[in-house]
């Protein structure tokens, strides 16, 4: 481990400490006593300070900010109120429903960004070209769940080819599993599809007029292999960095796909526990998903310093 | 926040203004196209396929699909104004501090814009809605909130660019304070950047309250929000497939003139 990593992981504090408290003082945000917050409605009185002594709402803030972060550590985040089991099961239950949806969408999008934006940006006037242009408006411009929702029309109600709704575990039974993935799958990855192929499109025409290139043309390197191994490769270097972010930005885009595929993710359970008024169950999702985040983050900067060892100099 | 072209040119731009008038005078006065009031219900009427009293035919409750479509531009395009206006508000002036005067402001306003760039902003709008409760205006307010830091992000990417420039340097010796030079020579200076992000904020508002409404977090039951529309006419798939189609249809059409009219203007810079 050199000097860059440390560095990274010494930032990484601040923001995780940060994010912990915004998560942390949320209950204490909502208009009202935060142990009401905490309870089910209508609570009896006995179970009111029995809470409240419990969390030790009588305590000061920074005193029950360290009680509830060691409890979060040792893995206690505490009741649903509203399903009435603990909230560490239903994150672990909904987030590998959640991982195998984004996993797929984020494959797909590769799949279809690659091809697309490397012809696109090799042939900058050319018809792929022109097809990513619309590809890409297209792809930014339509809502998620309204694509979701056409091809629940399409494919599940008058071709009747796949289920329209719910979800398959991959280990149980895969064949099932990937026939209900499919359609939000393919939603997910319209947009995702759209920035990576547009972004790897100027990355390439950018590399393409790059001096290297033109020193390898002179030296009469076969035109595949100037394309492989020297363009391409060059132009993922920033890629990279892009796809790394939207694979966090994927978290965001299936809160909307699996309500309208009424997948039981991460994302259905944040919904359905703030339209609850769930806050244990609110704070536990908010936390993984930050946490997730900041992970993502941590490990493109540490590819992005390994693919391109200039920026560990700042 | 970015816009990936279209190259589209008088044609495009021209159908872009349309759509946008169009929908502009249905959220300004309903009332011209839409027959029927959008809340009324008539049970024995429901479910309707379109016809010529119905042109988009009746919903679960027997309302008027068409005068629920039209008037909900108005819950659309109003959201879209209110978080437009806020987020011009609040980040356009944050954003010059940043460039202009840089420093200790800088460093704080960037660090927080950072942080909420990188979230995706239906988390950030949920989350703080989890916290206040929705009506009409808070998710408007909610949603100008969370498309601050792009305004920031860009005011102040500009700010910093006319900062360098001679004229700048010129009238701060003859005097001029910080906050003329901020608001009197950078931001008039500013003002296309500042226009394209505008457009491309008003599009995304739109999704997102759109996106909102769909989950149930968003413009509560019954006024006529597209996204909640969808919603249930997402259970109605099999038996009036168009339920789910047109509110659908309005919400592309003015995003995506939107985007196109921010392409024309950031092509022209």
């Amino acid at each position: 481990m050199d000097g860059y990593v440390l560095r990274r992981i010494g930032s990484l504090v601040p923001v995780l400490f940060l994010s912990s408290i915004i998560v942390f003082l949320l209950i204490y945000m909502i208009p009202g006593d935060p142990v009401l917050a905490l309870l089910p409605p209508d609570p009896r009185p006995e179970q009111i300070e029995a809470t409240r002594a419990h969390y030790g709402f009588d305590r000061p803030l920074a005193e029950q900010y360290l009680r509830w972060l060691s409890r979060v550590a040792t893995g206690d985040l505490g009741q649903s109120i509203s399903k009435g089991v603990a909230v560490g099961r239903l994150l672990r239950e909904s987030f590998s429903v959640t991982v195998q949806l984004a996993s797929s969408a984020f494959l797909l999008a590769l799949a279809i960004a690659l091809p697309l934006g490397i012809a696109a940006g090799l042939k900058p006037g050319g018809r792929l070209a022109t097809f990513l242009n619309f590809y890409a408006t297209m792809g930014l411009a339509i809502p998620a769940f309204w694509v979701g929702i056409l091809l629940i029309l399409v494919c599940g109600v008058w071709l009747q080819w796949l289920p329209t709704s719910g979800f398959r575990g991959i280990l149980r039974d895969p064949v099932q599993a990937v026939r209900f993935l499919i359609l939000p799958a393919i939603t997910l990855s319209l947009p995702q599809s759209a920035v990576l192929a547009s972004f790897l499109r100027y990355s390439v025409q950018a590399v393409q007029g790059a001096d290297y290139v033109t020193a390898a043309v002179a030296n009469g390197l076969p035109r595949r292999l100037i394309v492989f191994k020297v363009i391409v490769k060059n132009a993922l270097i920033p890629v990279v960095t892009v796809a790394a972010l939207q694979l966090g930005h994927l978290l965001g885009g299936t809160v909307v796909v699996e309500s309208v595929f009424s997948i039981p993710g991460l994302g259905r359970l944040l919904v359905d526990s703030i339209a609850a008024r769930d806050y244990p169950v609110i704070q536990g999702a908010l936390l993984l998903i930050l946490s997730v985040f900041i992970s993502l983050n941590f490990a493109t900067d540490l590819l992005y310093s390994w693919l391109d060892p200039r920026v560990r100099v700042h | 926040m970015r816009s990936v072209g279209w190259p589209s040119g008088g044609i495009g731009q021209a159908a872009s203004l349309a759509v946008l008038a169009v929908f502009v005078v249905l959220a300004a006065v309903p009332s011209l196209v839409s027959p029927f009031d959008p809340l009324a219900q008539d049970i024995p009427g429901r479910l309707h396929a379109p016809s010529g009293a119905h042109l988009f035919g009746t919903d679960e409750l027997g309302r008027d699909i068409f005068s629920r479509i039209v008037h909900g531009a108005r819950i659309s395009l109003g959201t879209a104004l209110v978080a437009v206006a806020l987020s011009l508000a609040m980040g356009v002036p944050l954003g010059l501090l940043s460039g202009y005067v840089g420093g200790t402001p800088d460093e704080v306003i960037s660090r927080l814009t950072d942080v909420v760039l990188a979230l995706p902003a239906i988390l950030v709008a949920m989350t703080i809605i989890a916290i206040t409760g929705r009506n009409p205006v808070m998710v408007a307010v909610v949603i100008g909130i969370v498309y601050t830091p792009a305004l920031i992000r860009i005011t102040r990417s500009v700010a910093l660019r006319i900062r360098a420039l001679p004229y700048v340097a010129a009238i701060r010796t003859a005097g001029a304070s910080t906050a003329y030079i901020m608001f009197r020579t950078i931001l008039p200076n500013s003002r296309n950047e500042i226009y394209v992000q505008t457009l491309l904020i008003a599009s995304q508002a739109i999704v997102i309250e759109a996106s909102l409404s769909f989950l149930g977090l968003g413009i509560a039951p019954p006024a006529p929000s597209w996204g909640a529309m969808l919603q249930t006419g997402r259970s109605y798939l099999h038996a009036m497939p168009w339920y789910g189609v047109f509110p659908g249809l309005c919400i592309v059409a003015l995003v995506l003139s939107l985007q196109l009219l921010a392409g024309d203007v950031r092509r022209r810079l």
